[in-house]
């Protein structure tokens, strides 16, 4: 015998209709004129409590799952970033399904856009690691789903794991690099394309880490100048051997994309870093995970001069 | 509309866009089919204009038919090398030249020359409409942009919408012999490497592009701006803090560059096409260029000196031009099935300048010679918004 469905979905139907009218609608209301400041700090190392049931009428987030227009049940803080390092935000929502996002100010001033976020379930920790760059960020908790909300806690450290995208040099990812290093000239313009990679080629006076290992071979000692030209704001070191200490390491100055290292040289291989001294760019269209990767053309040029 | 808006307006409004050649079944809610586009009226001054049947691509296959090309000369009143040329469609035809020439098109009384204020030799041309946010755009500013003209010896000339011209100071004594109009800023690049920025104000700055090579052309290079010219040099700059940054890449070619086309570049027997990375995820590396092999056989030996591209639905075609009326027509734009037809016109003149916008072109070069591409017979597409 087939049952016809009609009776089970109409069932189905009064039984949410009537769960949903006994659920209880925390924020229905009209909100409050929003907050165009945040009325919280996190603190680095610090833990921060709450309870979005009382919420801040905050921009609201961007990123979760659902929600309605106006519904804002959120936390709204300010996180001061005085040193350029990855972050490493732990997120515990207690008792409801919540979301955390960064965002940045955009350049022009205009707003602010999404450069992370991450969602958990009740009691789950939600962590999300991100570079940034010294400057104010927003920090906002939210219900990930309609009407979500309730405790949490939020704490934010340095992000030094193996994982993070600013990170210290592996020498397992540079030895390549330097195995296939091309060649720098005197006289000879070098082009190259720099692609950011954590745990890559990292200059000691440099940030991201990247792709741009060349050599420098010399048959005498020699002084040697190296005017280097980015896309973007370079670091450029000279070492002796792959994972040697640097003999120079200059940065570029604050806005500008040109860089220039003198070093007398002995006879023998020599090792030339070009890094950036900055975050790539972010998509300021974006609301997830942006991790201001960098790709940019450089060159190089070398001259030998008399010591 | 041209496929690009149709496309962007129907994603915007989260309609699907469907087009068609128009037929008398189309459905209602396309509106009325349009009728065969004319192109402008003949000036009559040729009596045995050069005529051709060319199929030009589409954009969404189909069987599309041959059309009439009819090449017209128009007398220019002037023997001056005639360097470049624009034209807005509805609107103005302009053409600049050697010793400062600037010439209009008028429907019924032919070429009229204006004065420049220079007596340089103009070699590029941009419209460079500047409009604030938020600011309404009214048919007549849009048919009447100013425009910049650039040229030998550093000159800079600047049309005012009311048709006047004012010489400005570029800072630089190069010659000068491309242009890219960007919304807000103007770039000009020209010998021994140089670039300079105008402000909308008209205030001129130097942008470092670390190459001493002549840059004959600036265009789009898949998210960067480039200027490529003399032994392959190709230079790409990207905004770093407001300021533009030139990096030369690796010439891909020894050959000279003389055209940026969206992106491709063509030169002197070349004819480069943009290589894609494979890379998915941002961000993008620099886009190498390399030779497209379809262009192999009638690109060798020829110079291509400019090119227009048609992007009308139903027209997207590029009409590239050369030396000793020598013209191109690439069409499969959408498709991997590109395709490079090379036409001699029976004329035995350079050409330097090409405008091409729905089934109308504009050929220049030198001796004064202008002609008028007229496309005969061609019916827009109809695009419908369900």
């Amino acid at each position: 015998m087939r049952l016809s469905p009609a009776p089970l979905l109409s069932a189905t139907l009064l039984c949410v209709l009537s769960a949903c009218a006994k659920m209880p609608r925390v924020n229905t209301a009209p909100d409050t004129p929003r907050l165009t400041e945040p009325k919280r700090t996190l603190v680095l190392g610090e833990v921060s409590r709450g309870d979005t049931r009382s919420p801040d009428h905050g921009p609201g987030s961007y990123c979760k799952n659902g929600g309605r227009t106006g519904q804002d049940l959120d936390h709204f803080y300010g996180f001061e970033v005085h040193e350029t390092a990855s972050y490493r935000f732990e997120f515990v929502p207690e008792t409801f399904q919540g979301v955390i996002q960064i965002q940045q100010k955009k350049a022009d001033g205009r707003g602010h856009f999404g450069i992370g976020c991450k969602g958990a379930q009740p009691g789950h920790t939600a962590t999300l690691s991100l570079p940034l760059e010294p400057d104010f960020y927003w920090v906002i908790v939210d219900g990930n789903l309609w009407d979500e909300a309730g405790t949490y806690t939020l704490r934010v450290d340095r992000d030094t794991s193996k994982t993070a995208v600013i990170r210290p040099e592996e020498p397992a990812l540079v030895e390549p690099l330097c195995a296939r290093a091309p060649l720098v000239r005197p006289g000879e313009r070098t082009y190259g394309a720099f692609e950011s990679k954590s745990g890559g080629a990292r200059a000691s006076c440099g940030l991201l880490g990247g792709d741009a290992v060349h050599r420098i071979s010399l048959a005498t000692p020699t002084r040697v100048r190296l005017r280097a030209a980015a896309h973007f704001q370079p670091a450029l070191e000279i070492r002796s051997g792959c994972h040697e200490k640097p003999i120079v390491c200059t940065r570029a100055e604050a806005g500008q994309s040109e860089v220039e290292v003198t070093a007398d040289l002995p006879a023998g291989d020599h090792f030339v870093v070009l890094d950036s001294t900055r975050l790539g760019p972010r998509d300021p269209n974006g609301s997830h995970l942006d991790e201001a990767r960098l790709a940019g053309a450089y060159v190089i040029d070398m001259e030998e001069e008399a010591p | 509309m041209s496929l690009a808006r149709a496309l962007l307006l129907a994603s915007l409004f989260g309609s699907t866009a469907c087009a068609s050649y128009a037929t008398a079944s189309s459905d209602d809610r396309c509106g009325p089919p349009p009728g065969v586009e004319k192109p402008l009226a003949s000036l009559g001054h040729d009596t045995k204009p050069f005529e051709m049947r060319h199929v030009p691509e589409t954009a969404f296959g189909g069987n599309p038919p041959a059309y009439l090309y009819r090449f017209e000369r128009e007398d220019s009143g002037t023997t001056e090398a005639l360097r470049a040329i624009e034209m807005i469609k509805g609107g103005r035809v302009l053409v600049v030249g050697d010793h400062g020439t600037a010439l209009v098109r008028d429907a019924k009384t032919g070429w009229q020359p204006e004065s420049t204020g220079t007596t340089e030799n103009l070699h590029a041309l941009a419209p460079t409409p500047y409009y604030k946010d938020g600011q309404t755009v009214t048919e007549e500013q849009r048919k009447n942009p100013p425009y910049l003209a650039v040229g030998s010896n550093g000159a800079a000339v600047f049309r005012d919408p009311t048709g006047v011209w004012h010489v400005e100071s570029t800072g630089t004594s190069a010659n000068l012999f491309a242009l890219l109009h960007l919304g807000r800023k103007t770039l000009a690049v020209g010998a021994g490497g140089v670039m300079v920025e105008r402000s909308p104000e008209g205030a001129w700055q130097t942008v470092k592009t670390r190459t001493t090579a002549d840059l004959y052309a600036l265009g789009s290079c898949a998210g960067y701006l480039c200027a490529v010219g003399a032994g392959g040099v190709m230079v790409y700059c990207r905004s770093q803090e407001n300021e533009l940054v030139c990096i030369p890449r690796p010439p891909p070619t020894q050959a000279t560059l003389r055209v940026v086309d969206e992106a491709q570049i063509m030169g002197d027997g070349v004819w480069l096409v943009y290589v894609r990375s494979g890379k998915t995820e941002p961000p993008s590396p620099p886009p190498s260029f390399v030779p497209w092999s379809v262009a192999k056989d009638v690109i060798a030996g020829e110079e291509v000196r400019a090119t227009a591209h048609n992007h009308w639905s139903g027209m997207s075609e590029i009409l590239a031009v050369g030396r000793r009326g020598t013209v191109w027509f690439q069409g499969g734009l959408f498709s991997e099935r590109s395709r490079l037809e090379r036409a001699k016109l029976p004329y035995e003149v350079d050409f330097h300048g090409v405008a091409y916008e729905l089934v109308d072109g504009f050929l220049v070069g030198d001796r004064g010679t202008i002609l008028h591409l007229a496309v005969e017979g061609f019916t827009p597409t109809q695009i419908c918004l369900l």
